[in-house]
């Protein structure tokens, strides 16, 4: 998964651990910048009667570095609030909920939103809005019947043109989980696997290319903020020049805990205490899933982008690369032939630039989203480049180019920071595999390195508004019976 | 950020933990604190001691490991170094049950 259950420590923590990151001038309003940032892994719709929700003891950031410098100029910053109406009854609801004040509901989370903006010797802190409802999680036709309006009453306007969401979602991110999590097998292309399998172990015999994503049917909890982009850039302008360093912006997010925490006992309160500390961060999709090794997993989420460089021989020559020609054998023989060098004499600079510094001027005809030398694991964003007008619907169909981005010729589309139908899957796939090593490099990629996939895509429709993810799936109907009519 | 802890404070953090009460003679001696320091723009999560105010009566935690002791109060961290105190918070529990 793009970075859930990720890392050891953080897998045991899931309303601190980031699933996903998004940030991508607004389809709707293109004057703005969306960013959203996903918690809890893998939520169960059906997951009561204590359903998932944020952390009361995590502080949630969103972070921006505007100036190119590795370093966060804006923060924003979430903390939320839980509240029992009736602790007497162990009923998350004790009858339908009509609207963000119905007394039925029991169990409610508010939250607070802070701007910190950072300067060279000092902070300002600035709070956008306290008290703000999340929506009720989807439980059921009975608890939730019109859950839409419930979501939509949780969009809140914080005036400044800033409006924010703090919720469940639907999934948007789709992966094949349990086949490339068995030996890095991509359904697609599983024929062609070193190690073969009987068809008759095919998910679904009658097409066993078809990918299965494993995030299907669950649920995530969203963090989602729009601001006018005159808020992100260094000098508060309007950015409409692409070849202009002003027009970039990193964005990473992260979730951090208190220092000491100390457990309740029967007798005495439990208590937190001391500054906050990162325990989990995102910039670039998949980075410490599969690119970061077993045991440099945990102090990457420790750490700050800014200190990447410390990383950077995992970014040059990434395992993922080194396994496709052992894995598929023939299947890759230009990147076998290259493989064959010694890696000081092959690094990557095609994935340094992506991940890492941004793609610079020069590589791709009227693009650039390059923040300078500073080695950080951001989301970069071009925010003079519009949305695409042929994605505004935020659905396009499966195979449609717009979904692998850049590489499919859309430059508002990821790496150009990451919308939420974009298949970051495929794409850093095909980077990996040497699909984008030419633009550095006098190297021809090999076929299949442009056409590799795991034949996944969404599940549920994303919408065309503000928060843009998927409505959460619901409780009642949610089912892990593969032989149920709506499994 | 860059936060310097006053001598004064630390010794004010130090007593309201009461388990270091009989350390007060040794506090005379603390001159070894710590600045707090890290880069202004790359530590989003420190800005959080913007949400609260000061919390003097928050329970004060030490971490106490060889001459070093950390103390955790609020959202603050305050780091010591001082073996004599350190010595006397280890012989204090030592041995010592509820």
């Amino acid at each position: 998964m793009t970075s859930h259950r990720e890392a050891p420590s953080i897998s045991r923590d899931p309303v601190a651990d980031n699933t996903d990151l998004y940030a991508f001038v607004s389809p709707d309003a293109p004057d703005t910048v969306t960013m959203i940032s996903n918690f809890v892994p893998l939520e169960d719709p059906a997951g009561g009667p204590n359903f998932h929700s944020f952390g009361d003891d995590v502080l949630y950031g969103i972070h921006v570095d505007n100036d190119a410098d590795g370093l966060t100029d804006i923060s924003y910053q979430f903390r939320f609030t839980t509240t029992f109406q009736n602790p007497g009854t162990f009923l998350y609801n004790t009858g339908p909920i009509s609207s963000l004040t119905d007394p039925n509901w029991n169990v409610r989370q508010t939250y607070s939103v802070t701007k910190v903006t950072y300067g060279v010797e000092d902070h300002e802190s600035q709070t956008l809005g306290t008290n703000i409802p999340c929506p009720p999680v989807n439980i059921g036709p009975r608890s939730t019947p019109n859950y839409s309006a419930l979501a939509d009453a949780a969009v809140t306007s914080l005036g400044d043109g800033v409006t924010v969401f703090a919720g469940q979602r639907g999934e948007g991110f789709y992966v094949d989980l349990g086949s490339i999590f068995d030996l890095a097998a991509l359904r697609p292309f599983q024929a062609a696997h070193l190690i073969k399998i009987p068809g008759s172990d095919n998910y679904d015999p009658s097409n066993p290319s078809a990918g299965v994503s494993g995030t299907k049917g669950f649920n995530v909890h969203s963090i989602a903020i729009r601001v006018p982009k005159t808020h992100l850039t260094s000098d508060g302008s309007t950015p409409s020049d692409v070849m202009s360093a002003k027009s970039v912006i990193g964005i990473w997010t992260s979730a951090s805990r208190q220092r000491v925490s100390m457990q309740a006992s029967a007798d005495q309160e439990g208590h937190d205490s001391g500054p906050f500390t990162q325990v989990s961060r995102l910039g670039m999709p998949l980075i410490n899933e599969v690119v970061i090794p077993l045991g440099k997993k945990d102090s990457w989420n420790l750490s700050s982008p800014h200190d990447d460089s410390q990383f950077v021989s995992y970014y040059q020559n990434p395992e993922v690369q080194n396994l496709l020609p052992i894995l598929y054998p023939g299947v890759f023989p230009n990147l076998a032939a290259l493989l064959t060098k010694a890696p000081s004499s092959r690094p990557r600079a095609d994935l340094v630039a992506i991940l890492l510094t941004g793609i610079p001027a020069g590589l791709i005809p009227g693009f650039q989203n390059n923040t300078g030398s500073v080695l950080s694991d951001y989301l970069r964003l071009n925010m003079a480049i519009p949305p695409n007008p042929a994605t505004s619907g935020n659905n396009p169909g499966s195979t449609d180019p717009s979904r692998v981005g850049l590489l499919g010729g859309d430059l508002a589309g990821f790496p150009n920071g990451r919308r939420v139908f974009d298949n970051v899957t495929a794409v850093e796939l095909r980077a990996i595999a040497g699909a984008t090593y030419p633009l550095v490099a006098a190297y021809t990629a090999d076929g299949a390195s442009g056409v590799l996939t795991d034949g996944t895509t969404n599940d549920v429709p994303y919408l065309s508004k503000f928060p843009y993810l998927a409505l959460p799936h619901q409780g009642f109907l949610h089912y892990h019976d593969p032989n149920s009519p709506n499994a | 950020m860059s936060e310097k802890i006053s001598r004064r404070s630390a010794i004010k953090a130090l007593g309201v933990a009461g388990v270091a009460l009989a350390a007060v003679p040794y506090l005379a001696k603390v001159s070894a604190l710590e600045e707090m320091s890290g880069p202004q723009k790359s530590s989003p999560a420190t800005s959080a001691a913007q949400h609260s105010a000061d919390s003097p009566h928050e329970p004060l935690v030490l971490f106490v490991k060889g001459d070093k002791i950390l103390g955790y109060r609020g959202l603050n961290e305050i780091p010591l170094q001082d073996a004599s105190l350190a010595g006397m918070l280890n012989a204090k529990f030592n041995g010592a049950t509820r």
